[in-house]
């Protein structure tokens, strides 16, 4: 498998970028890692006439703004995130589901920009078409589903596994457009729609990620279940994050937010409500994991069955729940 | 008087590791020729359909296209990886009137760079009338399924699609089950998985002026490359020059004729340009050759202490669009079954089933790990039954030394009791096996997660295997020939390739051992059709052995030329000389010596210019003059079988399904080790791939088609998910000079009796008895109730 041809824009500024992708709009893509986009073009799934490589643009290092919020520039690699001590303190969570992505190599090339934009997957269509599913499926631009024969709309799940993880600790991004920048809640960057998974249109780019400060007495804790262990995208990714009352024993508010299992991260909203108020218990968590499983209905995907990504899905939020307790105590 | 043995027997580093580790080794894909054209193939998008038409035209006038062939352009000769009387050649390499699987191979072509070659696939048309296509073997087999191939001739049932079967028996199985105290019956299926080699598929071929077609190749022998590229192009054996690239991986997968291979050469020959040929990762997972899945029926009778009566085994192999080596695993499933323990009865049949798949080829262990799989199982629930332990029931039953096997081969030194015993006492099977249950099992598994352990449950697991040590197959036998140098070195010149299993080590070790030189200063010529003698192939198991003995009968016949050159010199009788450090020296006066430089200057000086040289061959049993019988099993097999035990330590997760291997023994008889260090190494690959089987890899397939053809969905180990690897060696034989020696494998039968081990470990852990591969989280949850 050969790249297709392409034109190839180094940019030197941020300015400079906006600028090119205003020129060229939808015939352009910005490329910072590559370790998603690469393979889609392989693939034959894209071709843009004109790559814009964001590799010579300054990275900004994580910095606490004076509300305490945590700026990360969207050029950060994810083992960069991984390893940064600022990041560790404020924003632990980030740094665990970090560090769960692909590989060494591919941490190190892919940033959290990238990650926050990643496409949806499928097995069906991230691959090649050359010899096989050559009708175009609705992620193609067809009109049929592979994993659903009958199926009323593309199917893909969203997998990014830093994404679960700002979404619970309340992250936003901003976007860099025609217009400036514009900030808004991560949770709202996703459409639902497996397709066009990013409310960004193409003249636009992340540009950073906003995280609000800790809680004073709170938790974080990732979970990604995966077959292999690493160099894989997840089965199921679990971020939970709780803020607790002064006791340190009775959560006042919870984010529980799973990835991997449908086209765009959800919010285990009646889970985080079942936990409000309550004090922290293994029974707590039983139950609130268990209302998860019943409000999110995952997706089959990569080989996985619906029934089983339910099950591994309570256990993943409950083992979240429970590493969650053991941090706040400590 | 004991031998001493300086280079066999010792951990000796690989021959080819610098060159490997430091990127200097060349493989195929590094190959650069002058004007080279990169050479591609069009694929068949349906599983099953009738070619109505193929234009070329428009692919042929774009410009930088050099050469389009269709099956049009070729000889018109068949091949298979089965040529035999009864089942002849049938593989065309490039479809004719039908395509029968999703990436058949239609039309191939080679231009001057890959964004036109891939220009030009797209632009030919082919006309298809698809067709109704079946997937599954026993879907397959029903007489309204669609036809692939007619049946087998010689098959009489009223099945379709048979591509062949084998059939035995032997003694009264039926009376044996009514003698039994207790039968039962299982059903075990196993999957669809690949060899994995991390060296894609790869040909250089170049046309030469004068006419001959130069080839290198990802294989795992040149000749049989050679034989079946020349036949299928029309060209004589002489005209077709295989050579040495070094090999990344190959596991089964590269033995016979491949489509890229055979196009990449005509290509060459039409455009009068060397060709290449790389195979996509996509390519190799959708529609190369991969392992076969098979579906095990057994039905076994015991007597009350565990004594194996009789056995009754179906078989049914779902072998793909063409025989390929589909009818050779029915056959050695067959062998997997009878050798490890003794089976006074037995009816077996085995069934090799056309399916709208991918055509299959050996994968490491070919049909064993399937078969111990379902044998070792099965033989776990039966002792379970009758409350006997694991450790117990395979002793009763295991073959002893000197033991003949049903098919008239006899298994020599056989150590299986040996690696029982101490593999069992090494892991303190018998005191870990059944713990948390009791013995006997009666009570139902502990899965409660509230207890004190948490999720985890751990479980210890025995398996059994056994595996031959080279038949007889094209090209059936090796040759050697050891040159002396002038400055008392030596040059071995071996048809045999190295595939990274070590074989250029070894053969040097044992020219190093019978000449006294060091193995640095070993030159290895090999693997090269045209200035290396024949050899059997890195396949069948068979090259310690045969290339082996090749190497040893050769480098003997030098010994004993410097013997005879320096008893002449030193005028003294042979009987009172020997060598060490390249040179020859009387016994009672080791300061009288002569060095091998001397010797080789004397022979050239008094032997009309001799140099010295000597040639081996071997070719196991050397009195048969083919192969036994894939269909009735009549015949001799091999001469050498070598023996193994493994012990798998599983955990698993009860909440999440989760398992793995945290730790695997192997006790094996491998007669003795010629290199221990790669011996370790062979069990620790074979233990890592089997551990991918088990848990993670599967080729996902629908309706043909593959759904996970990367390494990132199709889930191969990483070097954080291998278990602890431990060896126990039980060494049975013994390599002494001037003695034929008779080593067994190590290459395959280590990847199969730890699947079964696996399987045993999982059910002592939570009580769930898989009765398919792989052992997935979902079947482990399923197992424990948890799903609905």
């Amino acid at each position: 498998m050969h790249l297709p041809k392409f034109d190839y824009e180094r940019l030197t500024s941020a300015e400079e970028a906006g600028r090119l992708l205003g020129r060229y709009g939808g015939d352009a893509r910005l490329v910072a890692g590559g370790t998603d986009l690469f393979p889609r073009m392989k693939y034959g799934l894209l071709r843009p006439r004109v790559i814009l490589d964001m590799k010579g643009l300054s990275v900004k290092s994580p910095e606490v703004n004076g509300d305490g919020n945590l700026r990360l520039g969207a050029m950060t690699s994810l083992a960069g995130l991984a390893r940064d001590p600022l990041v560790r303190e404020k924003a632990p969570l980030l740094a665990e589901a970090a560090l769960g992505v692909g590989s060494v190599q591919v941490r190190e090339r892919a940033t959290l920009g990238g990650n926050i934009c990643l496409e949806t997957r499928c097995l069906y269509y991230n691959q090649s078409h050359t010899f096989q599913f050559t009708q175009a499926c609705f992620k193609r631009g067809g009109d049929l589903c592979y994993l659903v024969p009958g199926g009323k709309k593309c199917l893909a799940v969203f997998c990014a596994d830093t994404v679960p993880a700002l979404i619970s600790l309340g992250a936003s991004i901003g976007i860099g457009g025609p217009g400036g920048v514009r900030r808004i809640l991560l949770e709202k960057f996703y459409t639902g729609d497996a397709v066009q998974p990013l409310a960004i249109s193409p003249t636009e780019l992340v540009t950073e990620v906003i995280i609000p400060a800790r809680p004073r007495i709170g938790g974080e804790a990732f979970a990604k279940f995966s077959v292999r262990g690493g160099v894989e995208f997840a089965a199921v990714t679990a971020a939970v994050a709780l803020r607790m009352e002064s006791d340190g024993a009775t959560c006042s508010a919870a984010v529980i937010t799973v990835g991997a299992v449908s086209p765009a991260p959800r919010r285990a909203r009646k889970a985080e409500e079942a936990l409000q108020g309550k004090r922290l218990s293994p029974e707590l968590f039983g139950e609130s994991a268990r209302i998860a499983a019943g409000e999110i209905s995952p997706l089959p995907h990569h080989g996985f069955s619906a029934p089983y990504l339910r099950e591994c899905l309570e256990v993943q939020i409950r083992r979240a729940l429970e590493a969650v307790a053991k941090r706040v105590r400590s | 008087m004991e031998d001493t043995l300086d280079y066999v027997g010792k951990p000796v580093p690989r021959k080819d590791g610098p060159e490997k580790v430091t990127g200097r080794a060349r493989y195929t894909v590094d190959i650069r020729l002058p004007g080279m054209l990169v050479g591609g193939i069009l694929r068949s998008p349906h599983p099953h359909a009738r070619i109505l038409n193929i234009d070329t035209s428009q692919a042929r006038r774009l410009p930088g296209v050099k050469a389009v062939i269709t099956a049009a352009d070729t000889a018109g000769v068949k091949h298979g990886f089965v040529e035999t009387p009864r089942y002849p050649a049938d593989q065309d390499p490039l479809a004719t009137d039908r395509v029968r699987f999703v990436g058949e191979e239609v039309a191939a072509v080679a231009a001057t760079d890959p964004y036109v070659l891939a220009e030009a696939l797209d632009l030919i048309r082919v006309d298809y009338e698809p067709l109704p296509a079946v997937f599954d073997p026993e879907e397959a087999m029903q007489p309204e399924a669609p036809e692939i191939h007619p049946s087998h001739p010689l098959v009489k049932e009223p099945f379709s699609n048979i591509a062949g079967k084998t059939e035995t028996q032997w003694g009264d199985v039926e009376l044996a089950f009514e003698m039994s105290d207790y039968v039962r019956q299982d059903r075990f299926e196993s999957h669809l998985r690949t060899h994995g080699y991390l060296e894609p598929q790869a040909t250089v071929a170049s046309f030469e002026p004068g006419g001959k077609l130069r080839v290198w190749t990802s294989s795992q022998g040149p000749f049989i490359k050679r034989a079946k590229l020349a036949r299928t192009l029309g060209l004589p054996y002489s005209a077709v020059r295989v050579s040495k690239a070094w090999v990344g991986g190959a596991f089964g997968g590269k033995i016979d004729l491949f489509s890229h291979e055979f196009c990449a050469a005509l290509l060459s020959m039409k455009a009068g340009r060397p060709v290449r040929i790389e195979a996509s990762r996509e390519e190799i997972f959708t529609a190369y050759r991969h392992g076969q899945p098979l579906i095990l029926e057994i039905k076994t009778g015991v007597k009350k202490d565990g004594t194996i009566m009789a056995q009754k085994i179906r078989t049914v192999n779902n072998c793909g669009a063409n025989r390929g080596s589909g009818v050779v695993v029915i056959f050695l499933a067959w062998g997997f079954v009878m050798l490890p323990y003794r089976l006074p009865n037995l009816k077996y049949e085995g069934y090799a089933v056309y399916t709208n798949n991918p055509i299959r080829t050996p994968q490491r262990g070919h049909g064993a790990p399937q078969v111990r799989f379902a044998v070792e199982s099965q033989l776990d629930m039966i002792a379970e039954e009758l409350e006997i332990d694991p450790v117990e029931i395979r002793l009763k039953n295991a073959r002893q030394s000197g033991e003949r096997l049903p098919n008239g081969d006899n298994v020599h030194n056989c150590g299986l009791t040996q690696c029982i015993e101490k593999a069992a006492e090494h892991t303190r099977f018998r005191e870990k096996y059944g713990e948390k249950y009791g013995r006997g099992r009666s009570q139902p598994p502990q899965t409660n997660e509230q207890t004190p352990s948490g999720s985890i449950r751990r479980g210890i697991g025995m398996g059994v295997s056994a595996y031959f040590g080279g038949s007889l197959i094209y090209p059936n036998s090796s040759s050697c020939v050891v040159k002396m140098g002038e400055e008392g070195g030596a040059t071995l010149l071996t048809g045999a390739i190295d595939i990274g299993q070590g074989a250029e080590t070894i053969l040097s070790q044992i020219v190093a051992e019978e000449l006294k030189i060091p193995v640095d200063e070993i030159q290895v010529i090999a693997a090269d059709t045209e200035t290396t003698p024949v050899d059997i192939g890195a396949w069948i198991s068979g090259s310690a052995y045969v290339s082996g003995n090749a190497a040893r009968v050769a480098a003997t016949q030098v010994r004993r030329k410097l013997m005879h050159l320096a008893a002449e010199e030193l005028g003294v009788p042979v009987e009172e000389l020997d060598m060490a450090q390249k040179s020859v020296y009387m016994v009672r006066s080791p300061e009288k010596r002569l060095s091998y430089r001397q010797i080789v200057e004397a022979s050239i000086r008094k032997r009309r210019g001799d140099s010295i040289i000597g040639e081996g061959h071997w070719r196991t049993m050397r009195d048969e003059p083919t192969h036994p019988s894939l269909a009735s099993t009549k015949g001799r097999w091999s001469e050498n079988y070598a023996f193994d035990v493994q012990v798998a330590e599983v955990e698993v997760d009860i909440q999440t399904g989760h398992a793995r291997l945290i730790r695997a023994v192997t006790a094996h008889d491998c007669g003795f080790p010629i290199n221990p260090l790669l011996v370790e190494g062979q069990i620790d690959g074979q233990v890592s791939m089997a551990l991918g089987h088990a848990f993670m890899e599967e080729l996902l397939m629908k309706d043909g088609r593959t759904l996970n053809p990367s390494w990132l969905d199709y889930r191969m180990p990483t070097a954080h998910n291998t278990a602890i690897s431990e060896y126990i060696d039980v060494i049975t034989e013994a390599y002494k000079k001037d003695a034929p020696y008779r080593t067994k494998e190590v290459g395959e039968g280590y990847v199969s009796a730890i699947l079964g081990a696996i399987a045993n470990a999982i059910y002592d852990a939570v009580g769930v008895r898989l009765v398919s591969t792989p052992f997935t989280p979902e079947k482990i949850l399923r197992g424990l109730g948890k799903l609905t």
